[in-house]
Formats: structure tokens, sequence, C-alpha cells
């Protein structure tokens, strides 16, 4: 079957299989940067924003995302460009093996579009669907808010 | 899903029912969530009910009324159901898994498929809700109590499409209480206690207490229902209470927690919320 | 000893060198390099503990359309090995083959298909006919010696190629013994005696990125094995032994990898894709699914600990015995290693007893195979001893951080253990020469507000108590006299350098600390370093990412390289500017002569390849290590524990460490509050669940509970500088330590609040209630 999809602002025509999900799509027209980790909807190594909304690609059809817009961490920044998100993330140390954290600033992005000033609170609750066993969380925390001063302009 | 040939997109909530009933094999997809990583053989068709209309969460002369795909950030967010008896549906949705997934898991896939992740049966049960299902015969009304007497795919048949959640009038002022037990954030709940409470001064006009995750199937415990009514809620009463649930509601073993845990938490569950539903 | 010094690459937070590829997901992992043509392999697990293959039919699995081929233990060589990737003899029995002929536990090997697509190896697994001969398993290490036990290990080619204790016919993998006085005399003469048995649970690593690797044949037939490995040279080695052939016609390359925590010190997955890859004449791809993650790697494993402490009425400690029995599940993997390193890493920090009694037993049983995990053995050794310290402080009426402080080593103190416990063999003596401890303690006390924790006790809720525990650990940085790395340096014409150098970064940073060593030593910024590493081709060679290692020994031999460039650098200035190299100096990116007058690196360079007695500037050199100077740690956790749901919550943990200098200080308290924070999980909820047959239950994320975001406490790491001479710059290691505290600063805390010892992990409600209860 065939389905439409708007990816990182480009729309095209895609074929899928049915039974195909979402990751495995994305996987094989090249966008390796959504992450497989324990491929049944626990880790979030391979959120994507769904129309905005991160979802988690490997528990979803791809049929189902048929005429949405999915953004991938590619489509955010660049290693020349990148999002301030991506920015802080590696000047605060938050990236070990890097793994979790294109999900990651991916589920970052769409809370600070909703909610600019975060508590910690509700950093660890927007984040809260990417798992990471290797930095403890704190600096990714620690990113998340300085990133989120920054695009508000306090800093 | 080896087999899976077919992905029906239907338009309407006719069309939809139409579509299921065309062919056995085919299979009702909401969110995906649970049936995009399930292994079966024999679904060669899924019938897609996104674009059917599903999805509100809305005011009704009788009921609010929530669309079986609406998801559990809607949920979540919704100012009704944020009012609604202490807005127990909104704070229940707001645990259910992480932030990605609130925003896939959709309410009627959660009560469908009725397993050890579904949140939204046992608070439902506590608010007497409605549940409704539409076949090519025409639409039936199940109260949440025979809805979850044993698991719905008893009730159902492969063609029946869940449709929509109704709360009922009259109970938009009590207060209620939640608590999901986990042993980390977002893992399934070992147990789970939703309370819906009415009172006037010190005296119980109403109560309901649903339990969740204990068993199979969720539970209400009327023993302790009819403890309550016409009682004073203090704390020695919620005490005895929850003792009356524990010995009263069936548990049973799994990975998240013995039967026998899950009694105890029972108890100490429902003291606590019948307390806190009362001061809140 | 001066404990800061001025530098300015190493000590400081430069940009982590994949940092920002990383970061938009443009760096590549193993499976970012399928193309598309890899037969896709899967494994047939077996679903009994314990049983004997009598029969496999494959006929039905070959003739379906797609699949390339099936292995059973028919088609491949029987080589006994062992999949721990240790320096080589291994101190770990060889035990295993790629497809046994018996089975010995749920989820073990049986038969390998290779096709077109995952899901079509899938259906090719289901048409597989198997004969079991079903065997009694044991599924209990207190029964795996007792005299009618079935044994696991009874096929005669299993063996060890070092003379380490090992008798499979009674299920005893391995076994190690120290004795340092006599404890029964001393303990007799103590004061106050504590006992008791403590149990550590098996657990996972859980990397978020599985187990992976793609082989594929180059055009001169060579294996290029992509891995997601913490050692690629001992991935080359052991798979050229499983499969017969020459290390010379394999290649392994290790991307980014998504971490590792030890379970990736193992070769799981490169030997039987390798066969396979032989066998179709096609490119492979191996991934573990999560429940193969959880259920067919390897664990943390699980000890039993039979502990007692003596002390005279001043509470110095006179005598500790540490009786372990370890169980090491199906395979010997690391058994002998991990259950000396219980002792070896632990004892050492109280060296001031006059009688040690120590002893490790290690039983097979069919249940799955430990092997390495953060914290090596350390951390179970750690939960029985800490804990134990907290007995004794209550029985002497004591703070536990006096207790540490008037017992712990010093700077220029030894401990007989490190003479008689090494790898396998006997040890290696060492003075400790940098010891933070007291410092650590001190600042963490600070921090925490140890002293005046009573006025946080008050929760202002009946059914909720606070407590405050706290512990002392040290490990240990590299194995000393056994393990080797080595880096190679070459200079390019615009003054930057290529560093290749064996050490595996598994997003430790390894890559990032190690070129900060290199522009240290060679007075440039870390950009103009150029690291490349962990590739059989084209690095030197280093053991691999394990034992706390890789900043200290890797870093050794980097520093060395680099000061050997360094030379060549400045004999090559000295050239230029017509002068003695006694009389040249070296600035930033130049060499100045003795009147001001400088060259560039650049200028050095360009001369060197283009213009007069032209040579590349480069060396290689190798480090091995004589000591294992051991980072200190100190840490403090505050607990709030729900008396009716027995639920318990850390609110706060403080950790003060002492790694010497931290050459990437954010990395270093990266790796603390990691570690730390898996340790707390591992307290509080990480378990594995056996059915009655020996099933694992819980292998998967929505049952294997870990530690998320939303459950992190406040958390806070000190890092306490020391200077350790014989690191690189003063360092020494800090990845592991950090895990071994929690369960023993929690369970203390647990203890303050509600009375109650946990002495079996983890410390989840049930197991607290049950405990309030009795």
């Amino acid at each position: 079957m065939q389905i439409e999809l708007e990816i990182n602002g480009e729309r095209d025509t895609y074929e899928v299989a049915p039974a195909t999900r979402l990751i495995d799509l994305l996987r094989r027209e090249g966008f390796q940067e959504v992450k497989k980790g324990c491929d049944e909807g626990h880790c979030g190594s391979c959120t994507v924003l769904l129309d905005g909304m991160p979802v988690l690609s490997c528990v979803m059809f791809a049929a189902q995302a048929d005429d949405q817009s999915i953004t991938t961490i590619e489509g955010i920044g660049t290693i020349d460009d990148p999002h301030i998100l991506q920015r802080e993330f590696v000047d605060k140390g938050a990236v070990q093996c890097g793994f979790c954290v294109p999900g990651m600033i991916l589920s970052a992005k769409a809370l600070l579009e909703e909610n600019p000033s975060p508590e910690e609170d509700e950093i660890k609750r927007g984040l809260d669907g990417n798992y990471c066993r290797c930095t403890g969380y704190v600096k990714q925390i620690e990113a998340v808010q300085s990133a989120a001063k920054k695009m508000r302009g306090d800093a | 899903m080896q087999n899976l040939k077919e992905f029906e997109r239907p338009q309407s909530l006719d069309e939809a029912v139409e579509k299921i009933s065309a062919k056995p094999g085919r299979r009702l997809l909401a969110g995906g969530t649970g049936l995009s990583i399930t292994d079966s053989k024999t679904t060669i068709g899924l019938v897609d009910l996104k674009s059917v209309g599903l999805d509100y969460i809305e005011d009704d002369s009788d009921a609010i009324k929530i669309g079986a795909t609406a998801v559990m950030r809607a949920l979540e967010e919704s100012s009704l159901l944020q009012n609604y008896a202490g807005g127990l549906l909104a704070d229940v949705a707001a645990e259910v898994g992480t932030t990605p997934l609130r925003n896939m898991i959709t309410a009627g896939g959660n009560i469908t498929q009725l397993r050890v992740w579904s949140d939204l049966p046992a608070p439902l049960l506590a608010l007497d809700a409605e549940i409704l299902v539409t076949d090519q015969e025409g639409e039936t009304t199940y109260p949440a109590q025979k809805f979850f007497h044993r698991h719905p795919s008893q009730l159902l048949d492969d063609t029946d499409i869940v449709t929509e959640i109704q709360l009922p009038r009259g109970i938009e002022n009590y207060s209620s209480s939640y608590t999901k037990f986990v042993a980390v954030d977002d893992s399934y709940a070992v147990t789970s206690v939703s309370v819906v409470l009415d009172m006037e001064g010190d005296t119980v006009k109403d109560v309901r207490i649903g339990v969740g995750s204990a068993s199979p199937s969720p539970a209400r415990c009327p023993e302790a229902e009819e403890e309550l009514v016409d009682a004073e809620l203090n704390e020695s009463l919620a005490e005895k209470v929850g003792e009356i649930c524990r010995a009263n509601v069936n548990t049973t073993d799994n990975v998240w927690g013995s039967g026998d845990y899950k009694s105890k938490l029972i108890e100490k569950l429902v003291k606590k919320n019948l307390l806190q539903a009362k001061t809140s | 000893m001066s404990k800061t010094r001025d530098f300015s690459e190493v000590n400081q937070n430069v940009e982590k060198v994949d940092g920002m590829a990383l970061a938009c997901g443009q760096d590549k992992y193993v499976a970012d390099f399928e193309t598309g043509d890899e037969l896709h392999l899967k494994i047939l697990r077996s679903p009994h503990a314990h049983a004997r293959i009598k029969n496999i039919d494959a006929s039905e699995a070959e003739a379906m359309d797609g699949v390339a081929a099936v292995l059973t233990h028919e088609d491949v060589p029987r080589v006994a090995q062992t999949t721990a990737g240790q320096g080589y003899p291994e101190p770990s029995p060889y035990d295993s083959f790629m497809l046994p002929r018996k089975v010995r536990f749920v989820g073990d090997r049986v038969a390998a298909v290779a096709a077109e697509s995952e899901a079509l190896a899938e259906a090719a697994l289901e048409k597989i006919e198997v004969d079991y001969e079903v065997l009694e398993p044991v599924l209990d290490p207190r029964d795996s010696m007792k005299e009618d036990a079935p044994v696991i290990h009874d096929e005669d080619d299993c063996h060890t190629v070092i003379p380490i204790p090992f008798e499979p016919e009674r299920n005893l993998a391995s076994s190690v013994e120290f004795e340092h006085g006599d404890l029964e005399e001393e303990l007799e003469k103590c004061d106050v005696v504590v006992e008791n048995e403590y149990e550590a649970q098996y657990a996972h690593h859980c990397p978020v990125e599985p187990h992976i690797c793609i082989v594929r044949k180059d055009p001169h037939g060579r294996l290029v094995i992509t891995t997601s490995t913490q050692v690629p040279f001992h991935v080359r080695r052991i798979v050229a032994e499983r499969l017969e052939m020459p290390e010379k016609k394999i290649r392994v390359i290790k991307p980014r990898i998504g971490g590792g925590f030890g379970g990736k010190q193992e070769v799981l997955i490169e030997d039987i894709t390798a066969a396979m890859v032989l066998e179709t004449g096609r490119p492979v791809k191996f991934e573990f699914n999560r429940r193969e993650e959880f259920a067919s790697s390897r664990t943390r494993n699980h000890e039993i600990l039979d502990m007692a402490v003596g002390a005279d009425t001043d509470g110095r400690i006179q005598a500790i015995k540490m009786h372990i029995l370890m169980n090491t599940g199906a395979y010997g993997s690391h058994c002998l290693t991990i259950v000396c390193n219980s002792g070896s890493k632990v004892l050492p920090l109280y060296n001031k007893a006059n009688a040690i009694s120590f002893k490790g037993t290690v039983v097979y049983t069919n249940l799955p195979s430990g092997g390495a995990y953060r914290g090596y053995g350390a951390t179970q050794g750690y939960f029985a001893i800490e804990s134990l310290l907290d007995e004794l402080a209550e029985e002497l009426d004591m703070d536990p951080v006096e207790l540490r402080k008037i017992n712990h080593i010093r700077e220029g103190e030894t401990s007989p253990v490190f003479a008689a416990l090494g790898e396998g063999k006997e040890g290696v003596e060492q003075t400790i020469e940098s010891c933070g401890l007291e410092e650590c303690i001190e600042q963490g006390k600070e921090a925490f507000g140890w002293d005046e924790r009573e006025k946080r006790r008050e929760t202002g809720d009946k059914t909720k108590k606070r407590g405050f525990g706290m512990c002392t650990l040290m490990q240990g940085s590299s194995i000393p006299e056994i393990d080797m790395a080595a880096a190679s340096i070459k200079m390019n014409e615009d003054g930057s350098f290529n560093l290749h150098m064996g050490a595996t970064d598994l997003g430790t940073g390894s890559d990032t600390v190690l070129s900060q060593i290199a522009a240290e030593t060679l007075a440039v910024p870390t950009d103009d370093i150029i690291p490349y590493s962990s590739d059989t081709d084209m690095t030197p060679f280093d053991v691999g990412a394990y034992a706390s290692s890789t900043t200290y020994l890797s870093g050794r031999a980097v520093k060395k390289c680099a000061s050997n460039v360094r030379d060549q650098i400045l004999e090559r200035g000295a050239k230029m500017l017509e002068c003695d190299v006694d009389d040249v100096e070296l600035g930033y990116k130049e060499v100045a002569g003795p009147d001001g007058e400088t060259v560039s690196f650049s200028e050095i360079a360009v001369h060197s390849l283009y213009e007069a007695d032209q040579r590349q500037i480069a060396a290689h050199e190798s480090s091995i290590s004589h000591k294992s100077p051991p980072p200190f740690s100190a840490h403090f956790a505050e607990v709030e524990v729900d008396t009716e749901t027995g639920k318990a919550e850390v609110l706060r943990y403080v950790n003060a460490t002492d790694c010497g200098t931290a050459i990437h200080p954010r990395l270093a308290e990266g790796q603390c509050e990691g570690a730390v924070l898996n340790g707390i999980s591992y307290a509080l909820t990480e378990e594995f669940q056996f059915s009655s047959k020996g099933k694992l239950v819980n292998a998967s994320f929505d049952s294997y509970n870990v530690y998320k975001m939303t459950d992190l406490p406040d958390m806070e790491t000190i890092l306490v500088p020391t200077y350790e001479n014989t690191g690189p710059y003063g360092a020494k290691s800090v990845s592991e330590i950090g895990i071994n505290g929690p369960l023993p600063a929690i369970s203390n805390a647990i203890y303050d609040a509600v009375g109650v010892r946990m002495r079996t992990g983890p410390f989840t409600p049930d197991r607290i209630l049950e405990a309030l209860e009795e």
C-alpha cells in the first residue's frame, strides 16, 4: 500500500506493507537516526514527533502515520547548525553513548514547545519515556533547563 | 503479523462496521501500541479507527462521552474530565504509560484489551460508567460491571466495535482519590485503587471502590461500600473497610506482585484513598 | 603532593569528540551499517533448563523459501571455549560451545537460522524439530554441590587453559581461598563480633542498544565483523579459535556503541554470525531481541555471602570473614575473577585487620550465566561488608562514619589482600599512593548534612519513616601485570595528529579523554587530535574496556606515545631553529628556540614530510600497569519508607569520589551519576524472576523494572581531586566504583528508618513489608 508522509519537511510517497511498523519504514528509508532499542515500546530510543507530538515508532504501524508529519532528530538541527537542545546536551555532558539522545531531545523539544519554562518535575515527566542507562539523567535535566532558558532568551 | 495483507481506513463508523464485518481475520486497530507488536498468524487485515471520528470527549445532557479513540493525553488534559468526580479519570490517564505512549494509547484500546496495563477499567467500574458497542445489528450499551465481569473478549464478537465510554450524570461533584502502586514510575500497576465518594458532613452518602490489576479483572467491593454508606467516615472505619476489601477482593500472582502482597496493598490503599477522597 | 595542577586540556570540560554527531543522530552504531543485503540470523533457544539434544531435524526449515541456511551442532566446529573477553589465557573454564549438544539453561543456543528477513528466520525456527532428553535441572546454587545433584558439565572436553580449580563433576566451576592470620583466634579475642548472611541478586546490564553485529566478507575473503563490543581484540581471537581459522582472516570494527556495562565484554553473537557467513557466503546481521538480551546474554552474578566482622570496643576492626557461594549459572564466564574481585576490591579497604578469611566457591546451576557487569563482584562484596559494618557500628553504639574513619586504608599503606588475590592467580603487591577517602567522607558528610540528619527525620506522616545510611568504597584501575594497552600517533602537515588506539569507547567518552591526554602532552587543543579506536586492522592492541582500565591504562599508553612524538617534534624543531634540542621548549602548537624564535607544528610537519631528512613523525607505545590504584568514594543516602506499603524511596543521594585527576570532570561526574542510579535501581527493584522450571519470566522492560528520569532522587556528585603519580596526569578510574554503594547505603538507611535489616536484594516493597511484619 502507499502512504504519504512529510518527513522533516519533505513530503513523499512511500510503499509499505500493512504490517510494516513506522520504525522499520523510517530506518529502511535512511532515517537511521531513529534508534531501535527495546523494540517493544518501553525504552523510547525510537521516539519521533508525529504532528509535533512524541510517539514511539516501534509500536505503531507505518500506515497509521499516513498523511501526517514526522520529525526525526535530523529535522531539528545539524552538526553545523544544531538546535539549542543539541548544543546544550553536548555542552552539559548529557551525551554518553548517545543511543537514547535523539529520542530524548525530541521529547524535550515537544515539552519546551508546550511549556517553555518547565519545572524540574515537569522535565522529568516530559522525558519519562526515554530510558538512559549511562548518565543517571542528572546532566540531561540540566541540559533541558539550560536550553529552555536560552530558548526563552533569558541567557 | 506474517499474514497481514490489508489495511483498511474507514472514514465513518458505518464504514468501519462494514469493513470489520466483511471478512474473517480482520481486526480493529486503535492506538496500535499492543497490536503492532503482537505476533498473530490469523490476522489478515486491520481496520484503522483513526478517521471514524471517535476521538472526542464531550459533554452531553445525559452523560460525559469519551470516544473510543481519544488518547490518554486528551483524557488527562480534558477540563470536562478534570472537573468530573474529582478529576478521577484525568488523574488515571495521566499515569498511564509514558509521555509518548499517552499520545498513542486510546481509551477504547485500554479497556477492550483488558491486560495488566489497563488502568481505566477499575475507575470506570467505580464511576458506574457505560460502554457502548456497535455492530451490524446496531448499538448495545453495557454497564461497566457487565463489560468487565470477565475479559471483554468473551462478551464481544470480533466484529463488535467499542465506540464510547459514558460517564453518568449525578456524580460530577463527588470527590475521588486514586493510587496506582508501581515499583518504578512507568511500570505496570501492582494494584490500583480508585475511590469515588459523596459525603454529607462526615457521613458517607455514596461511595464506590474500584480495584485494578490485583487479578485479571477489575473489581468493586460492594461489601465495603455497604459498610460505608450512612456511616461516619473516620480513620478507624477506613481501616476496617480496608480490611473488608482485603478479605473480599480476589488477588492473583503475577510478575508485578504476589497475590498476598496485593491483598495487603488493597487494605492500605483503600484506607488511604478513602481518607484522601474525604478531604479532597 | 599537590592535588591540583595547571592543565590546559586535561581536567577540562572540552567538547566530547563524538558529542555533536551523536546529538544530531549522525554517528553510526552497528545497525546503521546495515545495507539491506544482509541475511538475518535468529537462534533457536532451549525451552528446557537442562536437556541433551538427541536429534535435530531442520529439513523443513531449510526447505523454506527465503531461508539460506540452518546450523546445528552437527554443522559447526566443536571447540570448547569461554565467551569471556579477558586477557589470554583466560582464567575462565572453557565450558561453552558455538552450538552445544547439551543445553544448560532456558535460552541456551540450540540452532541458528539465516533468512532473508527476521520474520522469515523466526518462522523457520518454529519448523525445527528437536528431540530433547530432558534432565533434572539444578536451580538453586545451594543444591549444586549436593551428592545427588545432576552434573551440568558432564562432557569431557570442558577444560581450563591455566591451572585454576575446576571440578565440573561436582558442579564446581572454580574456587579461591585466602587466609591471613587466624580468623577464629582473632574473632575470639574481639570485644564485638557481628555475623550474617547477605545475598546479592541476579541483574541485567540493560544497555539500550542490544548486542548486535554485522559480519561480511571483504573482496579478499576476510571476515569483517562490525560489532557492539567492549573487547574487539578478544572478539577476533575467540572467533578465530571457534571457527578454527587464522586471525589474519578476521577484522573486527567497533563503531559507536549504545552502552555495555560489562555485558559486551563477552563474545555472544560474533562467532555464530561469522559461521553463518562462511556457510552462506552472504553478509549476516544478528541482533538480540530484548528477551535474548535479558535471558541469553550475561548477568550480575548471584552471590550468597557468609560474613563476620570482629572489632575491639574502640571499633578497630580485627577480623573479617567473607565466604562466598557464587552462582555462575550455566557457564563459568569470568566466574573466578568475579568472585576474586568480591574480595580483592573490598577487603583491602579495611587493611588493619589481623585476620582475614576469604573463600569463594563458584557453582554451576541451570540458570542464566553470570559474567562481567560494572562493579564485577565488588558490588556484591560491598553490599555485605558495608551493611555488616553498619551492624557493627550499632553494636558499638558508634557513628557509622566514625567507624569507617578509624579503619579505612590510607596513603602509604598496603593490604595483604593485594598480593594474595589477583585475577585467577596471585595478585600484585601495592602501596596506596593517592587516597582521598578522608576528604570524600568529609565533603560528602557536609553536602549531605549527615551531622544534621536528625532534623530531617520527622516526615509529618506517621506511616512514612525516614532514615539515613552511608558506606565507603574503593575499586581498582586496571588489572596489574596482565592488561596491556597500546596507542599510536602520527603527525599531519597541518599540525594535527591522528591518534589510533585499541581502547574501546563504549559511550563512556574514552575517545575524548584519551584525546585530551594526547593534546595535553603535545600542547595542542584537543580539537587537533583525531581519534580512531577499536579496529583490529587499523589500531594497535588493547585488551578492551573493562576493569576500570581505560583512562588509567590506555591513558598511560597514549601519554607515553604522545611524549615520544613530542620528543620527535622538539628534535625537528631544534634542527629547524638550528640549535640544540636541550635549548628548545614546547609551546602551544609550536617549538620555541632560546632567542624567542619559533616554528609552528605545521611548519615542523611540512619540514619533516617534504623538505629535509624526510620522515613521518609518529610513534607507537604500549603500557602495562604494575599497580591498580584504587579510586575511593563515600556514599550517603536518605530514604523514606512507607510502612503501609513497604515502598522505600530514595530522597537524596550524595557520592563524593576520588578518581585522582578527573580528565574530563563532566564525563567523570556522569560516570558517577550513571553508576549510582544503576546501583539504586539494582538495590530497590532489579531482579530476575524464575519460574519453577528455571525460565526467566520477566525478560522485558515491562516487568524488569529500571529507574527512569521520573524515579531519579536528588543526586549530588562531588569529585575530590587527588593526584595519582602512576596515572596519566594523576588520573585513576571512575566508571565502576559508583555502582557499589547504593545496596549497602540504602539497606543501612532502611534500617535506620524502620529497624529492619534488608540482607537480600532487591529491597522491594513486598520484601520490606514482610520484614516489617516479622
